[in-house]
Protein backbone atom coordinates (compact mmCIF):
# COMPACT_ATOMS: atom_id res chain seq x y z
CA UNK A 1 0.00 0.00 0.00
CA UNK A 2 1.13 3.57 -0.99
CA UNK A 3 0.71 6.78 0.95
CA UNK A 4 -2.29 7.71 -1.53
CA UNK A 5 -3.94 4.38 -1.30
CA UNK A 6 -3.46 4.77 2.79
CA UNK A 7 -5.08 8.35 2.46
CA UNK A 8 -7.55 7.69 0.17
CA UNK A 9 -8.56 4.49 2.45
CA UNK A 10 -8.57 6.30 6.02
CA UNK A 11 -12.00 6.72 6.89
CA UNK A 12 -13.30 3.09 5.92
CA UNK A 13 -10.28 1.56 8.08
CA UNK A 14 -11.93 3.75 10.93
CA UNK A 15 -14.99 2.77 10.35
CA UNK A 16 -13.78 -1.07 10.31
CA UNK A 17 -14.82 -1.38 6.55
CA UNK A 18 -11.90 -2.36 4.76
CA UNK A 19 -11.49 -6.22 4.37
CA UNK A 20 -9.21 -7.72 6.68
CA UNK A 21 -6.21 -8.72 4.13
CA UNK A 22 -6.74 -4.45 3.32
CA UNK A 23 -6.54 -3.82 6.86
CA UNK A 24 -3.44 -5.45 7.45
CA UNK A 25 -2.05 -4.08 4.75
CA UNK A 26 -2.56 -0.38 6.26
CA UNK A 27 -1.58 -0.99 9.24
CA UNK A 28 1.55 -2.52 7.96
CA UNK A 29 2.09 0.81 5.85
CA UNK A 30 1.32 2.63 8.36
CA UNK A 31 4.29 0.91 11.01
CA UNK A 32 6.54 1.64 8.71
CA UNK A 33 5.81 4.92 7.36
CA UNK A 34 5.67 7.86 10.52
CA UNK A 35 4.37 10.37 7.84
CA UNK A 36 0.81 8.26 7.62
CA UNK A 37 0.92 7.41 11.36
CA UNK A 38 0.70 11.17 12.06
CA UNK A 39 -2.19 11.27 9.29
CA UNK A 40 -4.19 8.57 10.93
CA UNK A 41 -3.77 10.38 14.67
CA UNK A 42 -4.36 14.01 13.19
CA UNK A 43 -7.92 12.66 10.90
CA UNK A 44 -8.88 10.88 14.10
CA UNK A 45 -8.47 14.65 16.49
CA UNK A 46 -10.37 16.56 13.07
CA UNK A 47 -12.80 14.35 13.80
CA UNK A 48 -12.94 14.60 17.64
CA UNK A 49 -12.32 18.47 17.93
CA UNK A 50 -15.96 18.53 15.22
CA UNK A 51 -17.35 16.47 17.81
CA UNK A 52 -17.01 19.25 20.44
CA UNK A 53 -18.78 21.32 18.61
CA UNK A 54 -21.77 19.15 19.25
CA UNK A 55 -21.91 20.14 22.76
CA UNK A 56 -22.46 23.97 22.08
CA UNK A 57 -26.05 23.17 20.56
CA UNK A 58 -29.73 23.11 22.05
CA UNK A 59 -29.73 26.57 23.74
CA UNK A 60 -32.42 26.26 26.79
CA UNK A 61 -33.96 29.22 24.45
CA UNK A 62 -35.48 26.64 21.96
CA UNK A 63 -37.37 24.65 24.77
CA UNK A 64 -38.78 27.88 26.15
CA UNK A 65 -39.52 29.15 22.98
CA UNK A 66 -40.77 25.78 21.25
CA UNK A 67 -44.44 26.23 22.48
CA UNK A 68 -45.28 29.40 20.62
CA UNK A 69 -43.38 28.29 17.54
CA UNK A 70 -45.33 25.51 17.35
CA UNK A 71 -48.43 27.84 18.13
CA UNK A 72 -47.58 29.88 15.53
CA UNK A 73 -47.04 27.22 13.05
CA UNK A 74 -50.17 25.21 13.59
CA UNK A 75 -52.06 28.28 11.71
CA UNK A 76 -54.25 26.56 8.57
CA UNK A 77 -53.66 28.75 6.07
CA UNK A 78 -57.55 28.55 4.88
CA UNK A 79 -58.37 30.03 8.21
CA UNK A 80 -56.26 33.07 8.73
CA UNK A 81 -56.21 34.38 12.06
CA UNK A 82 -57.89 37.79 12.58
CA UNK B 1 -56.13 3.98 7.86
CA UNK B 2 -52.21 3.58 7.08
CA UNK B 3 -50.45 0.63 9.42
CA UNK B 4 -49.41 4.30 11.80
CA UNK B 5 -51.83 5.78 13.79
CA UNK B 6 -49.79 8.60 14.01
CA UNK B 7 -49.57 9.31 10.48
CA UNK B 8 -53.43 9.06 10.12
CA UNK B 9 -53.80 11.32 12.51
CA UNK B 10 -51.21 13.98 10.98
CA UNK B 11 -53.34 13.92 7.80
CA UNK B 12 -56.28 14.53 9.87
CA UNK B 13 -54.26 17.83 11.24
CA UNK B 14 -55.00 16.73 14.94
CA UNK B 15 -53.08 19.17 16.70
CA UNK B 16 -51.87 17.13 19.62
CA UNK B 17 -50.56 14.75 17.13
CA UNK B 18 -48.61 17.42 15.35
CA UNK B 19 -47.27 18.40 18.75
CA UNK B 20 -46.26 15.08 19.50
CA UNK B 21 -44.07 14.66 16.22
CA UNK B 22 -42.32 18.12 16.77
CA UNK B 23 -41.34 17.94 20.30
CA UNK B 24 -40.11 14.13 19.34
CA UNK B 25 -37.88 16.03 16.91
CA UNK B 26 -37.28 18.87 18.26
CA UNK B 27 -33.36 18.86 18.91
CA UNK B 28 -32.72 16.78 16.11
CA UNK B 29 -34.27 19.98 13.97
CA UNK B 30 -32.40 22.46 15.81
CA UNK B 31 -29.53 20.22 15.74
CA UNK B 32 -29.71 20.31 11.92
CA UNK B 33 -30.69 23.76 11.07
CA UNK B 34 -27.67 25.06 13.47
CA UNK B 35 -25.27 22.82 12.54
CA UNK B 36 -26.07 24.39 8.52
CA UNK B 37 -26.42 27.74 10.08
CA UNK B 38 -23.90 28.08 12.65
CA UNK B 39 -26.09 30.73 13.89
CA UNK B 40 -28.45 30.83 17.02
CA UNK B 41 -30.68 33.42 15.30
CA UNK B 42 -30.66 31.60 12.00
CA UNK B 43 -31.18 28.11 13.51
CA UNK B 44 -34.15 29.11 15.88
CA UNK B 45 -35.58 30.43 12.04
CA UNK B 46 -35.00 28.03 10.45
CA UNK B 47 -36.91 25.72 13.25
CA UNK B 48 -39.70 28.23 13.35
CA UNK B 49 -39.74 28.04 9.17
CA UNK B 50 -39.88 23.85 10.19
CA UNK B 51 -42.83 23.72 11.58
CA UNK B 52 -44.74 26.09 9.61
CA UNK B 53 -44.07 24.44 6.19
CA UNK B 54 -44.34 21.32 8.12
CA UNK B 55 -48.05 21.93 9.38
CA UNK B 56 -48.52 22.99 5.78
CA UNK B 57 -47.41 20.12 4.04
CA UNK B 58 -49.38 17.69 6.12
CA UNK B 59 -51.85 16.40 3.28
CA UNK B 60 -49.14 15.62 1.32
CA UNK B 61 -47.38 12.39 3.86
CA UNK B 62 -47.76 9.23 2.13
CA UNK B 63 -48.25 5.82 4.13
CA UNK B 64 -44.61 5.50 3.55
CA UNK B 65 -42.83 8.12 4.48
CA UNK B 66 -40.49 8.54 7.33
CA UNK B 67 -41.48 10.83 9.58
CA UNK B 68 -38.14 12.20 10.75
CA UNK B 69 -36.32 11.85 7.31
CA UNK B 70 -39.44 13.77 5.93
CA UNK B 71 -39.38 16.94 8.82
CA UNK B 72 -35.26 16.29 8.51
CA UNK B 73 -35.43 17.34 5.24
CA UNK B 74 -38.07 19.62 5.48
CA UNK B 75 -35.37 21.82 7.83
CA UNK B 76 -32.33 20.98 6.10
CA UNK B 77 -33.95 22.66 2.74
CA UNK B 78 -34.73 26.39 5.16
CA UNK B 79 -31.16 25.92 6.58
CA UNK B 80 -29.96 25.94 2.95
CA UNK B 81 -32.22 28.71 2.12
CA UNK B 82 -31.05 30.28 5.01
CA UNK B 83 -27.62 30.64 4.32
CA UNK B 84 -28.11 31.32 0.54
CA UNK B 85 -29.52 34.88 2.21
CA UNK B 86 -26.33 35.21 4.62
CA UNK B 87 -23.30 36.25 3.36
CA UNK B 88 -20.60 33.83 3.75
CA UNK B 89 -16.63 33.99 3.96
CA UNK B 90 -15.55 32.86 0.83
CA UNK B 91 -15.00 29.25 -0.48
CA UNK B 92 -11.32 28.66 -0.91
CA UNK B 93 -10.17 25.82 -3.33
CA UNK B 94 -9.75 22.39 -1.85
CA UNK B 95 -6.76 20.90 -2.12
CA UNK B 96 -5.83 18.68 -5.32
CA UNK B 97 -5.43 15.46 -3.42
CA UNK B 98 -3.15 14.29 -6.27
CA UNK B 99 -0.84 17.37 -5.98
CA UNK B 100 0.31 16.05 -2.28
CA UNK B 101 1.85 12.49 -3.75
CA UNK B 102 4.56 11.69 -6.42
CA UNK B 103 3.60 9.78 -9.02
CA UNK B 104 4.65 6.27 -7.47
CA UNK B 105 2.11 7.20 -4.36
CA UNK B 106 4.22 8.56 -1.85
CA UNK B 107 3.33 11.52 0.20
CA UNK B 108 5.48 14.27 -1.13
CA UNK B 109 5.56 16.16 2.27
CA UNK B 110 5.73 15.03 5.78
CA UNK B 111 3.21 15.08 8.18
CA UNK B 112 4.00 15.65 11.53
CA UNK B 113 1.69 14.65 15.04
CA UNK B 114 0.07 17.85 16.86
CA UNK B 115 -0.01 18.61 19.90
CA UNK B 116 -2.12 17.42 22.83
CA UNK B 117 -5.58 18.33 22.52
CA UNK B 118 -6.05 20.41 25.44
CA UNK B 119 -7.66 19.08 28.96
CA UNK B 120 -9.40 22.64 29.86
CA UNK B 121 -13.07 22.42 28.26
CA UNK B 122 -12.58 26.02 27.17
CA UNK B 123 -9.71 25.71 25.33
CA UNK B 124 -11.23 22.54 23.68
CA UNK B 125 -14.42 24.80 22.88
CA UNK B 126 -11.97 27.38 21.76
CA UNK B 127 -10.34 24.90 19.54
CA UNK B 128 -13.20 23.44 17.76
CA UNK B 129 -14.67 26.84 17.34
CA UNK B 130 -11.44 27.41 15.09
CA UNK B 131 -12.49 24.20 13.03
CA UNK B 132 -15.72 25.63 12.72
CA UNK B 133 -14.39 28.65 10.96
CA UNK B 134 -12.17 26.68 8.86
CA UNK B 135 -15.23 24.72 7.77
CA UNK B 136 -16.80 28.18 6.61
CA UNK B 137 -14.10 27.43 3.76
CA UNK B 138 -15.05 24.51 2.60
CA UNK B 139 -18.23 24.45 -0.72
CA UNK B 140 -21.33 24.42 1.05
CA UNK B 141 -21.96 20.81 0.20
CA UNK B 142 -18.71 19.16 1.88
CA UNK B 143 -19.30 21.64 4.88
CA UNK B 144 -22.91 20.64 5.29
CA UNK B 145 -22.11 16.85 5.36
CA UNK B 146 -19.25 17.27 7.96
CA UNK B 147 -21.12 19.16 9.84
CA UNK B 148 -24.27 16.83 9.87
CA UNK B 149 -21.65 13.97 10.09
CA UNK B 150 -19.15 15.17 12.75
CA UNK B 151 -20.89 17.46 14.86
CA UNK B 152 -24.10 15.74 14.61
CA UNK B 153 -23.37 12.54 14.82
CA UNK B 154 -26.11 11.45 11.67
CA UNK B 155 -25.44 8.07 10.34
CA UNK B 156 -24.39 7.94 6.97
CA UNK B 157 -27.61 6.57 5.91
CA UNK B 158 -29.59 9.14 7.97
CA UNK B 159 -27.31 12.04 5.78
CA UNK B 160 -28.16 10.05 2.86
CA UNK B 161 -32.07 10.25 3.45
CA UNK B 162 -31.59 13.95 4.40
CA UNK B 163 -29.61 15.17 1.12
CA UNK B 164 -30.72 12.84 -1.44
CA UNK B 165 -26.61 11.66 -1.95
CA UNK B 166 -26.11 7.75 -2.27
CA UNK B 167 -24.45 6.25 0.76
CA UNK B 168 -21.28 6.23 -0.96
CA UNK B 169 -21.36 9.50 -2.47
CA UNK B 170 -21.89 10.85 1.57
CA UNK B 171 -18.80 8.62 2.41
CA UNK B 172 -16.76 10.11 -0.41
CA UNK B 173 -17.22 13.89 0.04
CA UNK B 174 -16.99 13.65 3.79
CA UNK B 175 -13.68 11.71 3.48
CA UNK B 176 -12.55 14.87 1.22
CA UNK B 177 -14.01 17.21 3.66
CA UNK B 178 -12.27 15.87 7.11
CA UNK B 179 -8.73 15.44 5.39
CA UNK B 180 -8.86 19.37 3.68
CA UNK B 181 -10.00 20.17 7.21
CA UNK B 182 -7.50 18.12 9.06
CA UNK B 183 -4.34 19.56 6.40
CA UNK B 184 -6.17 23.41 7.17
CA UNK B 185 -5.87 22.81 10.99
CA UNK B 186 -2.25 21.64 10.66
CA UNK B 187 -1.44 24.70 9.25
CA UNK B 188 -3.08 26.78 11.93
CA UNK B 189 -1.69 25.19 14.71
CA UNK B 190 1.89 25.37 12.75
CA UNK B 191 2.33 21.79 11.95
CA UNK B 192 3.27 20.49 8.86
CA UNK B 193 0.22 19.80 7.24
Amino acid sequence: MTCKELTERVMAYRDRELPLHVRLSLQFHAAICSCCRNLLSTYDETVAIGADLANEEVPEEVAQLFDDMLARAMVDPEKPED
Amino acid sequence: MSANPLLDRLRARDRSAFTELCVAQRDRLYGIAWSVTRDRQDALDVLQDTLTSAWRSLSTLRDDTALHAWMGQIALNHARMRLRTRRRKPVEPMDDLDALFEADGHRRDDISAWPERPDDALDRARLARRLARLADRLPDDHRELWALADTQHLSMEEIAELTGLQVANVKTRLHRARLQLREWLALELGARP
